[in-house]
């Protein structure tokens, strides 16, 4: 691993077009800016690791399960809607910056 | 980009689903074809041998009430202009007793019904759940 020392408000700079910005160091919490291009997706890495791993889990279903989920789901219950509600955070505008896990939007 | 609930189309009327990058984890098969959509239920399987298939379930037909947003950037490169051309499917992970059925409403598939570019999305900042029951009970 590359390990390289960087202040507040200096980059380093991926191949051509990815800059990542330290934005603010505050305790055990680093703020990072990111600038890419938009083919580039960024993504927090435990989210990812969940997100693969759920794939991994459903990939694993046997080839027939399509045929027996259909019929189960045939005349079931529709499921509940998510209730989460929509928003616009983390819409890209310039940097976007990625907090730690769970911590609140300043 | 605000997703819209549209009707379930069938796999007749779907082109082949191209993933630039693959979905998260399987990088190397890019074009599945679905199959199926009975129910709002599809088969999703590669065209080659490159990956595993998948069990995906509209979330038009599931999760009514599922609305995720999409970014600039993701809308940019699914080509999506209009709303109404976007069908996101959950992938959904059956369990051993097929009545135990999750969906993924966290990362879920965005295809592109007019050109077939597809993505599966990791909606950051949304609080949509990894595992949600499909109601299959």
């Amino acid at each position: 691993m590359l390990v390289l020392s960087r202040r507040p408000y200096e980059s380093f700079r991926i191949g051509h077009d990815v800059v990542i910005t330290v934005l603010e160091v505050n305790g055990d919490k680093v703020r990072i800016g990111i600038d890419a291009p938009p083919q580039v997706q960024v993504h927090r890495q435990e989210i990812y690791d969940e997100v693969q791993r759920a794939n991994a889990d459903a990939a694993a279903a046997s080839p027939s399960a399509t045929t027996d989920l259909a019929r189960a789901v045939r005349g079931a219950t529709k499921g509940l809607p998510a209730s989460a509600p929509a928003s616009d955070a983390d819409a890209a505008s310039g940097a976007d910056v990625v907090d730690g896990p769970g911590s609140p939007e300043n | 980009m605000t997703m819209v609930t549209i009707d379930a189309p069938t796999s007749t009327t779907l082109p082949v689903a191209h993933f630039a990058e693959g979905l998260v984890g399987f990088p190397d098969a890019h074009d599945y074809a679905l199959f199926g959509g009975e129910g709002g239920v599809f088969e999703m399987l590669p065209t080659d041998d490159a990956g595993p298939g998948f069990v995906v379930a509209a979330a038009a037909v599931f999760f009514p009430g599922y609305h995720p947003v999409l970014d600039d950037a993701t809308a940019q490169r699914l080509g999506l202009d209009d709303a109404g051309d976007a069908l996101v499917l959950t992938i959904v992970t059956v369990g051993a007793d097929v009545s135990v059925a999750h969906a993924n409403l966290l990362a879920p598939v965005v295809v592109n019904t007019r050109t077939g570019r597809a993505e599966q999305v990791v909606l950051s900042g949304q609080d949509f759940p990894l595992r949600t029951p499909l109601g299959a009970n």
